[in-house]
């Protein structure tokens, strides 16, 4: 691959008696954005540490643009990492830390000049080249964070959570101010998140991490439509899941059994007659009906136990036999007239479902 | 009404007697220390610089004076630099009940009675053979100041973002080049502030110093001397002297400590 700007390969790291990475392979294309999202504890800072040279694996390797950078310091590293907390030099003013890497680099000072009022301008914080750290917003702390990181042209920009500690009004216009910047300069970012909406929002792929090891690798689109295991599925977005035990495999189409209804999905590899497997269905995908029969493979039946007014669409859940609780998203004329009580069937499109070898029952 | 004045009086009037009980005895002696009488006695007759003068022309004490500020200079320096490093190698420990545990022995010897530590360093020096001297002396005010020195270290690093130590190395610079540019800056009052009370601890030492210090004086001892042969009133002198350096150097430590936290 030439254009693979981050190779890690078979990365194993423990600390003592702990594993936390087993095993791990990712490649992050030139210019891509990739999130790496889990729980905390996954391991995925751990990951990004790794890259950055703060860690070193206790076995595998990791190169950058073909580099095999491993054991290298991160001092010598093309990568630059983005802070939790920002880490700003809290005694050097605002153009002083976005200017300390071109120092080390020796640059004349006409050149540090430019590249740093660039920088500000590129977070758009042109005025506040003189601010010290304290006198800065969390917000503009960690735009500076981001100058600071980006000045020195790295190869690869890694992000450590830099956006936790802010609030969700600036996160999400942060999330969309940082996705700009990584198009305008055509720079790979690998960002770290536990937060699923900001990986949606920004990744041209996400990473989906636990217990160390990276569960699914996908666009947004893949990994909230397509979900590798019961795990993704439960983690990105909400969704039903349908236990049930695998019936019969025909023309690509797999019959599951779940509480006494057959419900038929389109089927995946690894799955084999008589094993225990989940239907995963987005709760936008389930409709209510009042129906009398219901449709062959793609519905079931329960009682309505709860509906809750979300603003912006209304959710119904419903009881099934075994106490299952399907929720289905509806707008409010779709809701009209449905009652906590009511014995409903939950219906949805043939391609809605998606079949999973459950891995955590 | 009047029932509340008279309780704020009575309030009053024992805060004012627990600050005189507190500060009547040092009062008492710097304002003798000008007096031109040579006894303590009242009233007081006229003023006068005499026994500054008089303090500061006698050779022993000005070599007292010497060895005191000698000491002083050694725990500074000598605490300062190692309490700095102990706790920065302390607040890198991944364990935190090991970094528990080591604190808790750093400053065990605060604990520990003066007596015996002294008592056991002049045992100690005799059996390797150091005769009492200021190096004896000096060891012994290191062993009193790093516990003090470690405690303040500690209270003023749990907020030093060891991240930023990172960020420097993330940014391009060496291990050398990150403690230049960054650690040593931003801990400096710390260690400064640190280094100041090691002085204040060193200056009036008395118990360690009297039994390590032979045939030497530091002002301490000087003075335990001078009072065992009657009140001498450049004993007074010397104590303001030594009260004014103690006050100056707590004051800068104090300061110090607070800029850093800002």
């Amino acid at each position: 691959m030439t254009n693979a700007a981050v190779e890690i390969m078979g990365v194993r790291k423990s600390f003592g008696s702990m594993t936390a990475l087993e095993d791990v392979d990712l490649t992050v294309a030139d210019n891509e954005f990739v999130s790496l999202l889990g729980a905390s504890g996954c391991g995925k800072s751990t990951l990004l540490r790794i890259v950055a040279g703060f860690e070193y694996p206790t076995s595998g390797k990791v190169r950058v643009y073909g580099e095999d950078v491993t054991t290298r310091p991160p001092e010598r590293r093309p990568t630059n990492l983005v802070f939790q907390r920002g880490a700003l030099f809290p005694h050097m003013n605002v153009y002083d830390n976005i200017a300390y890497s071109l120092k080390l680099k020796k640059w004349s000072k006409k050149r540090i000049d430019d590249k740093v009022e660039e920088m500000l301008a590129l977070v758009r914080l042109e005025h506040l080249g003189g601010r010290g750290p304290t006198e800065l917003s969390g917000g503009q702390a960690q735009r500076v964070a981001l100058a600071r990181a980006l000045a020195g042209e790295p190869k690869v920009l890694l992000l450590d959570e830099p956006m936790s500690a802010l609030d969700l009004k600036l996160r999400q216009q942060m999330q969309l101010e940082l996705r700009a910047i990584q198009r305008r300069l055509e720079a790979t970012f690998v960002f770290v998140t536990h937060d699923q909406t900001e990986a949606l929002v920004m990744s041209d792929r996400i990473a989906i991490m636990n217990r160390g090891r990276i569960v699914q690798v996908g666009t947004p689109q893949d990994i909230y439509r397509r979900p590798a295991n019961v795990f993704v599925s439960d983690f990105i977005g909400q969704t039903n899941l349908l236990r049930g035990t695998v019936q019969s495999i025909q023309g690509g189409v797999a019959t599951l059994d779940v509480v006494g209804t057959r419900l038929t999905v389109a089927t995946v590899t690894g799955v084999s007659v008589g094993a225990r497997a989940a239907l995963s269905i987005r709760p936008e995908a389930v409709r209510v009906s009042r129906q009398e029969s219901l449709p062959e493979g793609r519905g079931v039946e329960g009682r309505i136990s709860e509906i809750i007014y979300l603003g912006s669409s209304i959710r119904v859940g419903a009881v099934l036999a075994d106490g299952t609780t399907v929720w289905a998203d509806l707008r409010d004329e779709e809701a009209e007239g449905l009652a906590v009580g009511d014995l409903v069937k939950l219906v949805w499109a043939p391609a809605a479902p998606t079949l999973l070898l459950g891995d955590n029952e | 009404m009047t029932g509340k004045r008279r309780s704020q009086w009575i309030a009053g009037l024992f805060v004012l007697a627990v600050l005189t009980y507190l500060y009547a005895p040092i009062i008492v002696i710097v304002l003798f220390s000008f007096t031109t009488s040579p006894r303590l006695s009242m009233p007081i007759e006229g003023l006068t610089f005499d026994w500054y003068r008089s303090a500061l022309d006698n050779p022993l004490i000005l070599s007292a004076l010497t060895n005191s500020l000698v000491l002083a200079l050694i725990s500074a320096v000598a605490a300062g630099i190692m309490g700095a490093a102990f706790s920065f190698g302390l607040m890198r420990l991944k364990r935190p009940h090991v970094r528990e545990a080591l604190i808790g022995a750093s400053l065990l010897p605060a604990i520990v009675p003066l007596l015996v530590i002294g008592i056991s360093l002049a045992v100690f020096f005799r059996v390797l053979g150091m005769p009492q001297g200021l190096i004896n002396t000096a060891i012994g005010h290191l062993i009193v100041c790093l516990p003090f020195v470690v405690l303040t270290m500690n209270a003023r690093l749990e907020t030093f973002d060891f991240s930023m130590l990172e960020a420097a190395r993330d940014l391009g610079a060496t291990p050398v080049r990150t403690f230049l540019d960054i650690t040593f800056p931003l801990i400096r009052p710390s260690v400064v502030g640190a280094a100041l009370l090691a002085a204040a601890l060193s200056l009036d030492e008395f118990v360690i110093t009297w039994f390590n210090i032979g045939n030497q004086q530091s002002v301490p001892v000087l003075v335990w001397g001078m009072m065992r042969r009657g009140v001498d009133p450049s004993i007074n002198a010397i104590a303001t002297l030594l009260l004014t350096l103690l006050v100056g150097l707590v004051i800068c430590s104090n300061l110090l400590g607070r800029k850093k936290r800002s």
